[in-house]
């Protein structure tokens, strides 16, 4: 799985939209190099200075591509994954909620197959803090550190980065794996390469307790760097939580209750 | 969620699989008619999903017809039953059908890009004792239970019982899990009304918040000042003023709400635009001790205006809960 950095090339699909345009804006704003933006029936736009093409192929013709952002509507995301995984693209993100559990299940079968990352469905996206925001993860709540964040939630993820954020502890990496039942990419895909990330120093993983952890724990017994996993929904625990919690700090993570919890456990690590 | 008993009945029997007579039942006299028009014994099954009751006769039926109402149906026997499950198994991508007899288990996965077939579902029921069964009729209504599983994109699917009564098979009550956003795309499941969790809360605060992640935190985050919520109201991660103003008044008109916290992250738009709404709330309900937490683009911006309006906007669910706290002493 590729990481992107201060370098990498975003083309993104669906840019003429509200929220497309509304975030490849927000996405230059945070250093993102989006150097082309796809729309069929747009060709020959432009959004916030980004030229718009009809299709995928024909931004390749004129641009350097490494990865694809998705903000067309659910219905859309399908045929704009088929396309991108056509043309080769490495990294995909998709933000739209909602896409039709089999269609994902299929696009994900088949980008595994020709060695396409997907990040997503319901996905924040991926960040790297001070260099690019890949998706709509907000700049404001992220600084430049050693602390990968990693979780399948949208909204805590991002709570959870302005809560270390503003407790001085800052991030390498943020990622959103996305919150549907079928994502394209899982903890065992991430950990090996944030592994090999050399600004990363520490993991902190923010665990929807309702998910399936068993992929998770497979991938942190290879991990070599410190992990703190917040599980919220200690009130009112299940026996599922309960063995959640068991297999984590099995697998060698920190299980921690609350971000306060987080922040002290992640404190040596977040200086840059 | 589960889609509703009554639809998941009429689903099935649009896919001429045989399922026990009976239906769904809002009033006992309603029900009294369905189980004599069945004939007795028959299984109440509450819509709110309790445990399922034997009646064998109206004066029990009567006496346990539960006040959310029930599924009625005639009690068929269960002998050499199988139970069958079908569910998306995440980690592979792939569907994952099991099926269970006395004893046995077998499991089948099915890709996604290749589907399922007439064999596999043969080699199913074989797996399990079905040997002197009407292993075509079983494998067709697999296939059809398939093929419901598959085009209301569900997540999961359950049946109690294939049974045979008499050399039919009959599916004995079926469940489906659909995700929150299939009712949108199936024109099928659009009317259909759902069993959604709605959570209410012992305590005294009502809480809004953006995504089952931040109400499970805020819940925590309560609960380690030894509060409790009143009413959870989640706006789902597409935060819009629209949603966070209806949200406010709901959780304000709970009756048990003394105290309200607000945390809300902001990733589809600009926080700033929820801040209006806020602050006309705010006017409406002075005396209303408020916690806020409201994180993501376009944070600064609404920090500021929910200050011209003397409310503070904090950056931690902690420092809200500890506003809260402080705001309930005043």
């Amino acid at each position: 799985m590729m990481l992107p950095g201060a370098g990498t090339r975003v083309i993104i699909q669906g840019i003429t939209g509200e929220r497309g345009a509304y975030h490849t804006g927000r996405m230059i704003e945070a250093g993102t190099k989006v150097v082309a933006g796809v729309s069929p029936g747009s060709g020959g736009l432009a959004i916030h200075g980004v030229p718009v093409y009809e299709t995928v192929s024909d931004a390749l013709d004129e641009h350097e591509v490494d990865a694809s952002v998705l903000f067309t509507p659910p219905s859309e995301v399908p045929p704009s994954v088929y396309e991108a995984i056509e043309d080769e693209l490495k990294l995909v993100v998709v933000s739209a909620k909602g896409v039709p559990l089999r269609d994902t299940m299929r696009f994900v079968r088949m980008a595994r197959e020709k060695g396409t990352s997907v990040i997503g469905p319901a996905s924040a996206g991926i960040a790297r803090p001070g260099a690019s925001v890949l998706g709509s993860w907000p700049y404001e709540v992220l600084s430049k550190g050693n602390i990968a964040i990693v979780t399948r939630f949208c909204t805590l993820g991002v709570a959870a980065t302005a809560a270390l954020t503003s407790a001085g502890l800052g991030q390498s990496l943020c990622i959103g794996l996305g919150g549907e039942h079928v994502v394209g990419t899982d903890e065992r895909d991430v950990l090996p390469v944030l592994s090999e990330d050399k600004r990363t120093k520490a993991v902190f993983f923010v665990i929807d307790p309702m998910r399936s952890v068993v992929p998770m724990c497979e991938a942190l017994a290879e991990l070599d760097l410190p992990a703190v996993a917040y599980v919220p929904g200690a009130v009112g625990a299940t026996v599922k939580r309960l063995e959640m919690v068991k297999g984590l700090e099995s697998a060698g993570a920190l299980v921690v209750e609350s971000l306060e919890g987080a922040i002290d456990a992640l404190g040596e690590f977040g200086g840059q | 969620m589960f889609l509703r008993e009554d639809v998941v009945r009429e689903l099935l029997e649009s896919r001429l699989v045989r399922i026990p007579p009976g239906g769904v039942a809002h009033s006992v006299d309603e029900a009294l008619d369905m189980a004599e028009s069945a004939g007795y014994p028959i299984v109440l099954r509450p819509l709110d999903r309790g445990s399922k009751i034997v009646c064998e006769n109206a004066k029990t039926l009567e006496s346990s017809f539960p006040s959310t109402g029930g599924v009625i149906e005639k009690k068929v026997p269960l002998n050499n039953g199988v139970r069958l499950t079908m569910r998306v198994c995440e980690e592979r991508c792939q569907a994952l059908i099991t099926i269970q007899g006395e004893g046995d288990e077998h499991i089948e996965y099915v890709d996604p890009l290749l589907g399922f077939d007439a064999f596999r579902a043969l080699r199913l029921l074989r797996t399990v004792d079905w040997k002197d069964q009407p292993l075509l009729r079983g494998s067709a209504i697999i296939i059809a239970l398939y093929e419901l599983f598959e085009t209301t994109d569900a997540e999961r699917l359950e049946v109690d019982c294939l049974a045979v009564v008499e050399g039919d098979v009959f599916v004995v009550h079926t469940s489906l899990y659909v995700d929150d956003e299939a009712r949108a795309r199936h024109p099928e499941l659009k009317d259909a009304e759902t069993v959604a969790p709605i959570i209410h809360g012992p305590g005294s605060v009502g809480c809004v918040v953006s995504g089952k992640g931040m109400a499970l935190a805020a819940i925590d985050a309560l609960a380690a000042h030894d509060l409790a919520p009143s009413r959870v109201i989640d706006i789902g991660p597409a935060v819009t003023k629209e949603r966070i103003a209806i949200a406010l008044h709901e959780v304000a008109d709970e009756k048990a709400t003394e105290l309200v916290l607000i945390s809300v992250a902001c990733c589809m738009y600009p926080c700033s635009d929820l801040t209006n709404e806020i602050v006309l709330w705010r006017k409406e309900h002075e005396g209303v001790p408020i916690g806020v937490h409201i994180t993501g683009g376009g944070q600064d911006e609404a920090s500021a205006s929910l200050k011209e309006a003397d409310i503070e906007m904090v950056a931690s669910l902690g420092k809200a809960v500890d506003a809260l706290v402080g705001g309930e002493g005043e």
